[in-house]
């Protein structure tokens, strides 16, 4: 039978709670984020989004947690159902099941990555690697290349199943000896790897190092210097709670489970605001200043600008970073164990949050053993995990980040809001998220519950409505075919230009250089970032004038081929898709049974 | 870095290590304990 869970400590759970929190995009996604929409001046809609989007689900999340733990359960179903005597709720619930479960299988994916990068830095694999290199080693490890369905990586699928298998025995020690545990070793360490690096990244200048093209200050500025223009876009208001949103954790369930092993009297406002603003820490002032920072003191802004335009640190963190580190000399290895490690502790201690809530599911109605609830976890995560390990990223492993990982959140928060602040009562809600309070809640958030933070979750999805529906009929697939294939075209046709052609397109693409230079509608970094692409570009065009006649060709052929594979791999795509969708749909039906399951036992020995 | 970055980067961070700081050292200095403890 299921043994009886407890947190050792405030302590820990406060450190498993914030380790929940911070994750990948506190050092990746945080970083290109604020760089992209408008510097320093993100940080005012972040924070205005922290106020009526972040705390208040906080608070939330953490008062049904404990009010629905205090009627012994400790997953979403059964904690909505609770709140209401409407039976819909705990169907509404199975998304905290099923968004951990979804979640998990592409992020332990991530973890892995982690894991493998942090092994190869401390044996120097990366020494005198070049960012192509480093891809390849990538490529390697997920099996993965341009335009190919399946990628299959022995290696790469071994690491998987070490993390998974390090995920459930953790889990199966139990919340003190396991989770806390681990969030407590994990968590400091995170910190100090990233206090590390984060103050050797600031030493960097061409002065004491001739590798350098900037200062890292000059990276510091970019990232803080206060763009107010970018306050008038609504796109820029939209990242910055959808920021604010992924890097608490909020609308997964994983907050409520955590907080479901208090006890009535125990505080939730001053826990979860603590939990809350570890977060914010190691987002703001430890994210913030190692990504862009580094990244421009040996890159250069404007390339930096370039590679974090689609608002990800990814390729810079995997990538580029490890070439970056070989400037340190003999600290390179430590380096890259420094940054990759601080990565997955940051992933682990947030995959982890994600399996509690299955295996409480599973030990409270299904009478299993923690042992076994963990095993069960793992299970149920290989026909996820299994697809996301064996296809290419765009087919599984972006549609379970796009659906599970983004949207279903939006919603899940947006019934969470309307359970608590209308169906539950905002009288009985108070009463019980501020039942024990060590902080006072400002009353003003009594208000903000009720009805700003529904407006605001109800803005954010209508907002990204025309983004959903294009992607649920596959129009960013048409999108980014008809972009590739276009990419494909004029690489021939710059190819087979006559030598008077080629000579005119020069001259075309330095009267471009020269206007973009003085384009004063720009700001200045957007315009030495719009300048390198071009200049990329021409180089790209002069250089395929000097090709002799075979290579040429070769060349040509060569791109011929890759615009077939690629026209077919696109082809293909929206069927894979069809199918990974009707595989979610699949694993949500698969909980909605057990609940029902679940319940009828519960009627049937009156225990509703 | 220019002076409005300086200003701005100074004003935040001290927002978030003032309630991480706030957090914590109330938090820590607090005689209420846990079940488990």
């Amino acid at each position: 039978m299921s043994q009886k869970e407890a947190w050792g400590s405030r302590i820990g759970l406060v450190l498993a709670m914030a380790g929940n929190a911070v994750g990948l995009g506190n050092f990746l996604r945080f970083p290109a984020q604020a760089a992209k929409n408008g510097g320093g001046a993100f940080l005012i809609p972040y924070l205005v989004a922290l106020v009526v989007l972040g705390l208040p689900l906080i608070w939330v999340e953490w008062g049904m947690g404990r009010f629905g733990g205090q009627q012994g359960h400790h997953s979403s179903p059964g904690i909505f159902q609770t709140h209401s005597r409407n039976g819909f709720w705990k169907y509404f619930g199975v998304m905290g099941l099923w968004s951990c479960v979804v979640v998990a299988a592409f992020y332990l994916y991530i973890e892995s990555w982690c894991l493998a990068y942090a092994v190869y830095s401390v044996i120097g694999g990366f020494k005198g690697k070049t960012p192509d290199d480093v891809g390849a080693f990538f490529g390697q490890l997920t099996g993965e290349s341009d335009f190919q369905l399946f990628a299959v990586s022995g290696w790469g699928m071994l690491i998987f199943a070490i993390c998974i298998a390090m995920n459930v025995y953790i889990l199966s020690r139990g919340l003190a000896k396991g989770i806390e545990l681990v969030s407590k070793i994990g968590m400091p360490l995170l910190i100090i790897f990233a206090a590390i690096l984060a103050v050797r990244g600031m030493m960097i200048s061409p002065e004491s190092d001739p590798a350098a093209k900037q200062s890292a200050l000059d990276g510091l500025n970019f990232i803080w210097e206060p763009r107010l223009t970018s306050l008038k876009d609504p796109a820029v208001w939209l990242a910055a709670a959808g920021q604010i949103f992924f890097t608490l954790s909020i609308g997964m369930g994983t907050i409520h489970c955590y907080a479901s092993y208090l006890r009535d009297k125990d505080d939730v406002a001053l826990t979860g605001a603590t939990a809350a603003w570890t977060n914010e820490f190691c987002e703001v002032i430890l994210g913030g200043s190692i990504l862009i920072p580094i990244a421009v003191a040996y890159l250069g802004l404007p390339e930096v600008v370039n590679k974090t335009a689609g608002g990800s640190g990814f390729s810079l963190g995997f990538f580029v970073f490890p070439t970056l580190f070989n400037n340190w000399g003999a600290f390179a290895p430590i380096a890259g164990l420094l940054w990759f490690g601080l990565l997955f502790f940051a992933a682990i201690t947030s995959s982890l949050a994600m399996g509690q809530p299955v295996m409480a599911f599973m030990q409270q109605e299904y009478g299993q053993s923690r042992g076994r609830s963990a095993v069960t976890f793992g299970a149920m995560l290989l026909p996820l995990a299994l697809p996301v390990a064996l296809f290419h990223s765009s087919v599984f492993f972006d549609e379970f980040d796009y659906w599970a990982g983004t949207v279903m959140l939006v919603v899940f928060a947006l019934g969470e809001a309307i359970l608590f602040g209308w169906s539950f009562g905002m009288d009985r809600g108070w009463a019980e998220m501020t039942k024990g309070a060590e902080l006072a809640i400002p009353k003003v958030f009594r208000f903000i519950i009720k009805f700003v933070t529904p407006v605001f979750l109800i803005a954010i999805l209508l907002a990204s409505g025309g983004d959903m529906i294009a992607k649920l009929l596959h129009k960013d697939v048409a999108d980014t075919k008809q972009k590739k294939l276009a990419d494909f075209d004029q690489q021939v046709a710059d190819l087979k230009l006559s030598a008077e052609d080629r000579e005119t397109k020069l001259k075309k693409l330095d009267a471009d250089l020269e206007s973009l230079a003085s384009d004063t509608s720009k700001a200045g970094f957007e315009r030495e970032a719009a300048r390198l692409k071009q200049q990329d570009y021409r180089a790209k065009v002069a250089s395929a004038g000097e090709l002799v006649d075979s290579k040429r060709d070769a060349e040509i052929s060569k791109l011929q081929t890759s615009r077939v594979a690629a026209e077919k791999f696109y082809d293909a795509l929206p069927m894979w898709r069809n199918i990974d969708r009707l595989l979610m749909v699949g694993v949500y039906v698969f909980f909605c049974v057990l609940v029902k399951r679940a319940w009828s036992k519960r009627q049937a020995e009156g225990s509703v | 870095m220019s002076t409005s970055a300086t200003a701005f980067m100074a004003i935040v961070w001290f927002v978030v290590i003032f309630f991480t700081g706030y957090c914590f050292r109330k938090l820590l200095t607090s005689d209420r304990r846990l079940d488990g403890e």
